[in-house]
């Protein structure tokens, strides 16, 4: 059974049988400007970025996103960038082996970018929902919309609890066009 | 979906109905065996073969095993599937490509299991299916038995084994044989049938194999062929999968400890940094919880790269043996059953690659055929840690001819006979380079005399700059057929030898405009030399040798993984008995170009 998040709740990535998640991915979704009235052309697409940026105790040691589109280690892959948000379902996902994830790294954050700087006033139907890869069920979703005059979306925090892992729903707007210029917003989420 | 075992390996089973089905390269006679809590028979009945004996829930058939789980006795604990090629006319299962075991559970495949690394065994337990707190589950054993059926009989407590092993005997070698697969071809091994056991070269046979698909309708042999390269080019796959998830384990691994260091640096920096810190009870207890937390560290990062070493490692073990000829080491049981190629193969192998932190964990090191790049051979490398001074220089050129004769005996075999011809200039060596490859005699597969002189040379590699300009030209104007006849346009490979001797300014760009145009068009160039020899022509070589990809005789870092660069140690294969099997290796290849014309 899916939970919808909210603001700061804090998820345990179990199973539902027990024992730990293995396999996650991040999915992130929205829909195509939709093209209205007479001068309908001249609406531009809207290009949202999920990255994800690692990190070591309070230091960044990699990131994944359309540049980078798996991690050294190969525990972080991007599935690829999408510049229009067209087909239904996840438009953008990263997927985490959380068992290969390297001992140092302790957490990621999955930020959502809009790379032409629209809003995300402008945005239609956007979501972020985190899924068990091995069989495909949604764990938990948030959704976007009705965002504010902001370009960028501090999404949520995987971070590592004992011998496993948590998720922890951020949801704080933010501006940057890319993950480098929300650096410093992050920090305050370590 | 099906699980790919390895030895040990146990799978749950989802439904009752089992079957067990054998596929190997010659036939093999399935036995099966009940066994107790004890892992022995209840008595002699519970061996079951074809026409032989009958258990409730037990069906043999000519190369399978069909299991109602249902329907065995409670006393049955577990029921394993043995094989035997005692009387098939092969000696050791070692002679032949592994056997592999395809389990299926109602009606769906569930497992598969290649049956590695088979040495002389005769006989071999290879699947148990068993009793495990009241679930049936499937295990891989694949445990072989040097001494055949009857050993193995013995081992789990059967009394009278000779009837047992004779009616296998008699089933093997009559007409009603297990029949083969399609998809495992026969390759009839009379030469390795001879042999005593114990002698492991694969070169042994005195002649190349008949085609393994003689007698066989066009259409089937085609299809056995495109089932054969689909084979190959997963195979190949996997060689690559290893590969890259060695480089990402061991950048995991490197990159933990490198911040464990950063990070204890730092701490103790911190922490010296305070001279009244440095003695007193906290400043000590301090740094010991920094270096504690680095060992923590290092050595959780460390139990990770082992873990996938292993896991790799087995990967490779599994793989190796399944690996064919041309991406094979040189004693691989695989080349016994070399035949000359209908189609030029994917690719060949040049050897191994490893890193430090795994020196055990040896990826195969394979080139795409027809190869792009030109390879240069380093005469003078420099090896690890001064292992070239130990050697001395002499024995690191020999060890490069040597590196160089049996590359292209590798290439020749994984070309169709005549596809592929061999041009060797040597004028060091006064054409001692084509020794090895006398051989190919009168076949025309190495094309004249080595070059040994300078206008020798020049001729040469003017032949084959026309023959580069004719066919890029012609390419480009699309009109390949009005190519002039007098120009073979079958692919040549140019080996040179002892490079720069022998040639000057004009024949070098030659050279370098071969090398680098060349690979497109069927001009194929392996050059053996030092760059220290070179050094007299200056950085009009520099292009050279970074258009080629570096190999050297003896073990040196420097080959870089496409993912995220690590310095890859690059092993030679070299014969341990020199070039010995490149000679037979070459014989078997001219007598097939004797055969084929």
């Amino acid at each position: 059974m899916s939970v919808n998040m909210v603001k700061g709740q804090r998820l345990s990535l179990e199973k539902q049988g027990g024992g730990q998640l293995t396999l996650v991915r991040m999915g992130l979704g929205w829909d195509a400007v939709k093209k209205k009235g007479l001068f309908g052309s001249r609406e531009r697409d809207i290009d949202l970025d999920a990255s994800c940026v690692l990190f070591a105790d309070q230091q960044p040691v990699d990131a994944v996103y359309f540049g980078h589109l798996r991690s050294d280690d190969g525990s972080v892959q991007h599935t690829g960038d999408n510049l229009t948000g067209a087909g239904d379902g996840d438009d953008e996902s990263i997927i985490v082996d959380l068992t290969r994830v390297p001992v140092h790294v302790t957490q990621i954050i999955f930020t959502v970018n809009s790379f032409q700087g629209q809003t995300f006033q402008e945005v239609e139907n956007a979501f972020c929902r985190i899924v068990d890869e091995t069989n495909g069920q949604e764990l938990a979703r948030y959704t976007l919309s009705g965002g504010g005059p902001n370009n960028a979306q501090i999404m949520a925090k995987l971070y590592r609890h004992g011998d496993g892992w948590k998720m922890s729903a951020i949801g704080e707007p933010a501006n940057g066009r890319t993950f480098t210029e929300l650096m410093p917003a992050l920090a305050a989420h370590l | 979906m099906t699980t790919e075992l390895v030895r040990g390996q146990n799978l749950p089973l989802p439904a009752s109905q089992v079957v067990v089905e054998m596929t190997a390269q010659c036939p093999v006679e399935l036995v099966a065996v009940l066994l107790d809590a004890d892992l022995k028979v209840r008595d002699d009945a519970d061996v079951l073969q074809r026409d032989g004996g009958s258990a409730p829930g037990v069906t043999l058939r000519p190369r399978a095993v069909e299991v109602d789980l249902t329907a065995l006795p409670d006393a049955v604990e577990r029921v394993m599937v043995t094989a035997t090629i005692e009387g098939s006319g092969v000696d050791r299962f070692g002679a032949v490509a592994a056997p592999v075991a395809t389990v299926t559970s109602g009606g769906t495949p569930v497992a598969t299991f290649t049956i590695g690394d088979l040495h002389t065994e005769r006989a071999l337990q290879a699947v148990e299916i068993y009793r495990r707190q009241g679930a049936w589950k499937v295990r891989a054993v694949g445990q072989g038995y040097e001494g055949g059926l009857d050993v193995l009989l013995r081992d789990m407590g059967v009394q009278l084994r000779a009837p047992i092993v004779d009616r296998a005997r008699t089933l093997l070698a009559g007409p009603g044989g297990a029949p083969h697969t399609a998809a495992n071809a026969p390759t009839p091994q009379p030469a390795a049938a001879e042999q005593p056991a114990d002698t492991a070269s694969p070169f042994a046979g005195s002649a190349p194999r008949p085609q393994p698909t003689a007698g066989m309708s066009d259409a089937q042999r085609e299809a056995a062929a495109l089932e054969a390269r689909r084979r190959v080019e997963r195979l190949y796959e996997q060689v690559w999968g290893i590969f890259e998830d060695a480089a990402r384990s061991a950048a995991s691994y490197r990159s933990s400890v490198e911040y464990a260091d950063n990070r204890l640096d730092n701490e103790l920096a911190d922490v010296l940094g305070d001279p009244a810190a440095r003695t007193s009870q906290a400043g000590l207890a301090a740094q010991d919880a920094a270096r504690a937390k680095h060992r923590d560290l290092v050595e959780r990062a460390r139990a990770g790269l082992d873990k996938d070493a292993a896991q790799l490692s087995a990967e490779v073990a599994q793989l190796e043996p399944q690996l064919p000829p041309e991406l094979a080491r040189w004693d691989s049981p695989a080349w016994a059953a070399w035949s000359a190629p209908e189609d030029v193969a994917l690719a060949v192998r040049l050897g191994d690659l490893h890193l430090p932190e795994n020196p055990q964990l040896r990826i195969p090191m394979v080139l795409r055929l027809p190869m792009e790049r030109g390879l240069w051979i380093d005469s003078g490398a420099t090896g690890l840690d001064g292992d070239s001074v130990s050697r001395g220089p002499e024995q690191v050129r020999a060890r490069a001819s040597e590196l160089a004769a049996t590359l292209v005996a590798r290439m020749l075999s994984a070309f169709p006979v005549g596809d592929l011809k061999l041009h060797i200039v040597d004028p060091e060596g006064k054409g001692a380079a084509a020794g090895p490859f006398a051989p190919l005699g009168a076949t025309g597969l190495l094309v004249g005399p080595p070059a040994t002189t300078a206008p020798e040379i020049t001729a040469l590699m003017s032949r084959l700059m026309d023959r580069v300009e004719l066919a890029r030209m012609a390419i480009e104007s699309g009109a390949t057929d009005a190519l002039p006849e007098h120009i073979d346009f079958s692919r040549q490979l140019l080996v040179v030898h002892g490079f720069p001797y022998g040639f000057d300014d004009r024949t070098v760009t030659q050279l370098r405009h071969l090398v680098e145009e060349g690979g497109r068009v069927g001009v194929h160039v392996i050059v053996v030399g030092g760059r220290e020899d070179a050094a007299s022509f200056g950085p009009l070589l520099d292009p050279l040798w970074r258009a080629m990809l570096r190999l050297t005789p003896i073990p040196e870092d420097h080959i870089a993984d496409p993912w995220v660069h690590h310095s890859w140690t690059y092993t030679p294969d070299l014969p341990s008995d020199g070039t010995g099997v490149t000679q037979t290796l070459l014989s078997w290849v001219a007598s097939s170009a004797a055969g084929g014309s």
